[in-house]
């Protein structure tokens, strides 16, 4: 076979490949023989062949997701994310596969719009929202109701099945959370859409008072993991959006709960936010990447590259092979043209058009480029 | 409130940072609205949703995306 590696037809990786438990080494073995596998293939071509611990890993994995339809550890998923870039294909893959097998071939799209845009007084140093950071983004108020409704219509036209509320706020006053209440009915009355909702933090009378008035979905996301939340943030605590998420959970809504990669964190600071994801066990992840905004503490950072972007999607669904995986921010400057790619490493759903304060591609391209893979659109709940 | 220029004539301003087009050839980047009105310079109000954008130029009134 042009281009195999000499190593990969041997009876024994036959035998192996038939076999129902895959007989690999434990994933702390598997880390260090590929550690020394690895020291003499650096530089390696995104092409090239599986070397034999990594394609040992990857079987295990496949079985441990597939077959004993477990969650994978911190440490396996340390070893995957240890894998050269010549593996990032083959780790699309597997992904890709854990994604049909849990969750199908559908595809959920989702439209957002921000209600209340800027002079929020939280200062998350990637947002151009915060009013302590000096952007382009000023404080503009709550949109009126034929705004929302007509945002929501334009959501509703591109084939969308969610619409997300979102409000650049810390939580919601009485004021705040009563508009929300009167435009969530309204929205799904004059579009059948399912409504989401992000605004911030929440007490537990108002996640139950949310709940109560028809919000399906309540966005609140993690970012970044505990032990770099406060490079990031400082004027509230991880735990704070932490208990946020639980209280979401306890009284009825869907959590949508996020990442946003790219802020600096190390690889080992990504696992343990998706050891955090799973113990959260959302319905919904959107994975954004940092669009690096002017004016942010974070504006002059360089946007992750398209192929570490790949990688981190396919480990997000082996790490949480049931959620909704959504595509999010900044897909358009990280991925570029490799967004389809994302779509088979295990994206599930994305938000079609703009963002919050900046601009998506076409619809028309999503809608093509879902039409090409054919992944059927259709509104997801969570895998069984 | 006046009238914006003509579509086809060159912008005075730009749109990313408000300075003047001698100053500044255009700052604004992919996938960001115009932030400033390209004839006057002012910071506009901005209206981004799900199909397009809306700004807002105190003295030239409201701009649409295509």
């Amino acid at each position: 076979m042009p281009g195999e590696h000499p190593q990969t037809l041997t009876r024994s990786t036959v035998a192996v490949r038939s076999a129902s438990a895959p007989a690999a080494p434990d994933a702390e073995t598997l880390h260090e023989i590929h550690r020394q596998e690895r020291a003499s293939v650096t530089g390696a071509p995104v092409t090239a062949p599986l070397l034999p611990a990594e394609r040992a890993l990857l079987r295990s994995v496949e079985h441990a997701v597939l077959d004993e339809r477990r969650l994978l550890t911190a440490t396996e998923l340390s070893a995957l994310a240890a894998l050269p870039d010549s593996a990032v294909m083959a780790l699309a893959s597997l992904a890709h596969q854990v994604r049909l097998t849990w969750c199908g071939p559908a595809v959920e799209v989702e439209g957002i719009l921000s209600a209340k845009t800027g002079g929020c007084p939280e200062d998350c140093h990637f947002c151009s929202q915060s009013s302590r950071f000096d952007t382009t983004v000023k404080a503009t108020p709550f949109l009126d109701t034929d705004e929302v409704l007509e945002a929501a219509r334009q959501t509703a036209a591109l084939g969308a099945s969610e619409f997300c509320i979102v409000l650049a706020i810390r939580g919601p006053d009485e004021r705040t959370l009563a508009r929300i209440l009167e435009l969530v009915p309204l929205v799904h009355a004059e579009t059948g859409l399912n409504v989401a909702v992000s605004a911030g933090i929440l007490t537990k009378d108002q996640a139950r008072r949310l709940a109560e008035g028809g919000v399906h979905r309540y966005n609140h996301n993690l970012e970044t993991a505990r032990s770099f939340f406060s490079e990031v943030v400082t004027t509230h605590s991880f735990q704070e959006r932490v208990d946020t998420c639980q209280l979401v959970r306890e009284e009825g809504m869907e959590l949508c709960c996020g990442a946003l990669l790219g802020m600096g964190e190390s690889d080992e600071q990504r696992i343990e936010l998706l050891s955090e994801l799973q113990d959260l066990d959302p319905t919904e992840v959107p994975v954004n990447f940092l669009n690096p905004r002017p004016g942010t503490p974070l504006g002059d950072r360089a946007p992750v590259g398209a192929w570490e972007a790949v990688r981190w999607i396919a480990l997000f669904r082996l790490a949480l092979p049931g959620v909704i995986l959504r595509y999010a921010g900044g897909r358009e400057i990280t991925l570029r043209d490799l967004q389809a790619i994302g779509m088979t490493a295990g994206i599930n759903a994305l938000i079609v058009g703009n963002y919050l304060t900046t601009l998506g591609r076409s619809s028309a391209d999503d809608l093509q480029m879902l039409d090409d893979l054919r992944m059927p659109v259709a509104a997801l709940t969570v895998a069984f | 409130m006046t009238q914006l220029p003509a579509a086809d004539s060159a912008p005075a301003f730009c749109t990313g940072c408000g300075q003047s087009s001698a100053s500044c050839p255009g700052c604004g980047r992919d996938f960001d609205p115009p932030r400033y009105c390209s004839a006057c310079g002012r910071w506009m109000g901005v209206t981004v949703t799900p199909s397009g954008w809306t700004a807002r130029c105190k003295e030239h009134g409201e701009q649409h995306s295509a």
